[in-house]
């Protein structure tokens, strides 16, 4: 193999090892959205996938559908998240995970009720649907 | 040609795989001087009051009142967006803006931990709160008879990792049946807490014997324990029966040494007298008191407030510096606190013999400080420090002490606010070391120790919470909005003499305002 292919194979791979994103690939960033969710429960094909509106502590509430889903974090069986990957497993999150996951929500601050309630109303719901 | 030729170079640049690409916060910065102005060129996003996002792609410029830039306007449902070129800052909830870095420090770190871990994405969210809304580190709870009762508050005024600090409180439960000691563990404040160790300290005693920290932290075990035959304060009042019992009844300084503070005589002073005991070479003095809300305009309104959105830097930046943080910390040693003096000695004048730092606003802390005994007839202490600094609920002394060496119990558990066993945030919390728990607003855990239930008869056991840590106080919108000073915090006297002044003028209402926006924990 001539050895101008090392620099090159070097630099490639080099290149592939920057991790992790950037303003300009990191959605939340950049769109009024929430991080995208992906949520799987236990048994067959229970699953919510939607946009990340609010973190609690102990529950997460998501756009899915045109709906506004409240759901326990300990029913989740695996919840993958945009450009991060698998963060809730059996049901469980470290408290940083959580932290970071509010942050990246719609809305870090919390959804107030007036607001909980408009989304609702814009949604024809009355309230927020539970999931699993 | 050797296939390893082109192996060996992929594999080398593979394994130097750990370059870590981060997206962190920047300031947001209000000028404070009209005509001038402040640029953000990274991503900036606006939460506003109604519910609909602003997302500024290219930045923002602040001026005024007005965040502008080329931003797209997002209703709550997202259905329709409009251009805007600016929002107003009393229309916005909360502001983050990011920014793309590689972090060569916590390159490895993150590294190892990538396919667990949390990209960290640093936000800053700017409350909406009243700027004096209630601040604190974190506030411990013990269970009493199914009533949560205020134990202590750890590492107050931690506000930077520099300044991490290790915080020693007396604790007044008991342990439970099952030889566990349970503390919840809340942050009630706009502020994010990383705490990094938790330990509880056992000191065993005898049933008239009372251990109490000293001002360095180290357990002290005292006995006849009796109110000080004299005290007055610097307007020579006999202040000894507000001082005499741990009654409620606090010591405040005299409204005329409060009105008159000014630079160059910004403080107040308590003296007690007691009989020298023979033969002894000290005697400790007993305090119980907690800080006035001073402090806390001192920190939140001058050193954060008047500077607005600069402070992002100051504390983001320039406290993470050696220089700055330790010229800060300087001043505050010399200024804040409380100075305890002893009478005698060469010259005969007041001789400072501890230093005790502030312990915040919200829990009561029982301190003891050991004193020598420098004249041969009387014990002749003077307490200094800046005016209305303190509510003090208790001065007495005490003629009989040991040191003593506690029991070290390690954190058996935590448990989440859903009651679930967290071995991370246990681990997180298990030794003073570079892992920290970090919590934000509204959030709680519950932390146990096993101290065991086994105790030989006529022993008394008392506990002291050790915690380590520091926070980071979240910006408020009043405090971008409304910035009144073009620079960062300087420390200085005439800092102090205006937290003085601003105390006294807002004092009357601002303890209940204070405690009335603690965070609700869920």
């Amino acid at each position: 193999m001539p050895r101008s292919w090392m620099l090159p194979v070097a630099i490639l791979g080099l290149s592939a090892c920057i991790m992790g994103p950037s303003t300009r690939t990191f959605a939340p960033a950049t769109r009024p959205q929430g991080i995208g969710a992906d949520l799987q429960f236990r048994g067959k094909n229970k699953r919510v996938q939607g946009e990340l509106l609010e973190v609690q502590n102990s529950v997460i509430v998501l756009l899915s559908a045109n709906r506004v889903v409240r759901v326990p974090i300990r029913a989740i069986l695996v919840g993958r998240f945009s450009r991060r990957g698998a963060l809730i497993q059996n049901g469980r999150v470290g408290r940083g995970t959580l932290n970071w996951l509010k942050l990246v929500s719609r809305f870090p601050a919390g959804l107030t009720p007036e607001i909980q309630a408009k989304l609702l109303a814009a949604n024809g719901q009355a309230a927020p649907d539970s999931a699993p | 040609m050797d296939r390893r030729r082109v192996v060996l170079p992929l594999a080398f640049a593979l394994s130097a795989c750990f370059i870590y690409r981060n997206v962190q916060v920047e300031s947001i910065e209000r000028p404070a001087a009209p005509g001038d102005s402040v640029s953000v060129a990274t991503p900036v996003k606006a939460h506003l009051i109604d519910g609909s996002t602003v997302v500024f792609r290219r930045g923002v410029r602040v001026a005024g009142d007005m965040v502008s830039g080329a931003g797209m306007r997002y209703t709550l449902t997202l259905s329709d967006s409009t251009p805007v070129t600016g929002v107003t800052l009393d229309s916005v909830v909360g502001m983050e803006s990011f920014r793309t870095e590689i972090d060569g420090g916590k390159t490895v770190l993150v590294s190892t931990l990538a396919t667990v871990g949390a990209i960290g994405v640093g936000i800053a969210i700017a409350c909406a709160a009243d700027p004096k809304c209630f601040g604190s580190c974190p506030t411990y709870y013990s269970d009493s008879a199914g009533t949560l009762v205020l134990e202590a508050e750890g590492f107050s005024y931690s506000v930077a990792q520099l300044f991490e600090s290790r915080d020693v409180d007396r604790l007044r439960l008991r342990a439970a049946p099952d030889g566990i000691v349970r503390l919840e563990v809340r942050n009630e404040a706009f502020e994010t807490h990383y705490i990094n160790h938790l330990e509880i300290l056992e000191v065993q005693h005898s049933p008239d014997e009372t251990v109490l920290p000293d001002e360095q932290n180290r357990p002290l075990v005292v006995r006849d324990v009796v109110a000080t035959p004299s005290a007055r304060d610097r307007m020579g009042r006999n202040v000894r029966a507000v001082l005499a019992a741990p009654d409620g009844d606090v010591y405040r300084t005299d409204p005329r040494v409060l009105g008159r503070a000014r630079v160059g005589d910004l403080e107040d002073a308590i003296e007690v007298a007691v009989p020298a005991p023979p033969g002894a070479d000290s005697v400790v003095v007993v305090l119980r008191l907690r800080n006035s809300l001073l402090n806390t305009i001192l920190f939140y309104d001058i050193m954060l407030g008047d500077p607005g959105a600069r402070s992002l830097d100051w504390v983001g930046n320039d406290l993470q510096q050696v220089g700055p943080a330790v010229e800060l910390a300087q001043w505050y040693q010399r200024k804040m606190g409380m100075q305890i003096a002893v009478r005698g000695g060469d010259g005969g004048g007041f001789r400072e013999i501890a230093h005790l730092k502030d312990t915040g606003p919200v829990a009561w802390k029982d301190v003891a400080i050991v004193v020598p005994v420098l004249e041969p007839d009387s014990v002749r202490i003077r307490l200094r420090f800046p005016a209305d600094n303190w509510r003090i609920d208790r001065v007495a002394v005490a003629t009989r002490f040991r040191r003593a060496l506690p029991a070290v119990h390690p954190l058996t558990d935590v448990f989440d606010a859903a009651g679930r066993s967290d071995t991370t945030a246990r681990a997180s919390l298990a030794a003073a070391d570079g892992r920290y728990l970090e919590t934000t607003a509204g959030q709680r855990f519950t932390a146990e120790f096993d101290v065991g239930s086994a105790l030989p008869a006529g022993v008394t056991r008392t506990f002291l919470l050790a915690s380590q840590g520091y926070y980071t106080e979240w910006v408020r919108r009043g405090w971008l909005a409304a910035p009144r000073a073009a620079r960062t915090f300087v420390p200085s006297d005439t800092a102090l003499a205006e937290a003085i002044a601003r105390w006294r003028s807002t004092h009357d209402t601002l303890e209940a305002r204070f405690m009335a926006t603690r965070v609700p924990v869920r």
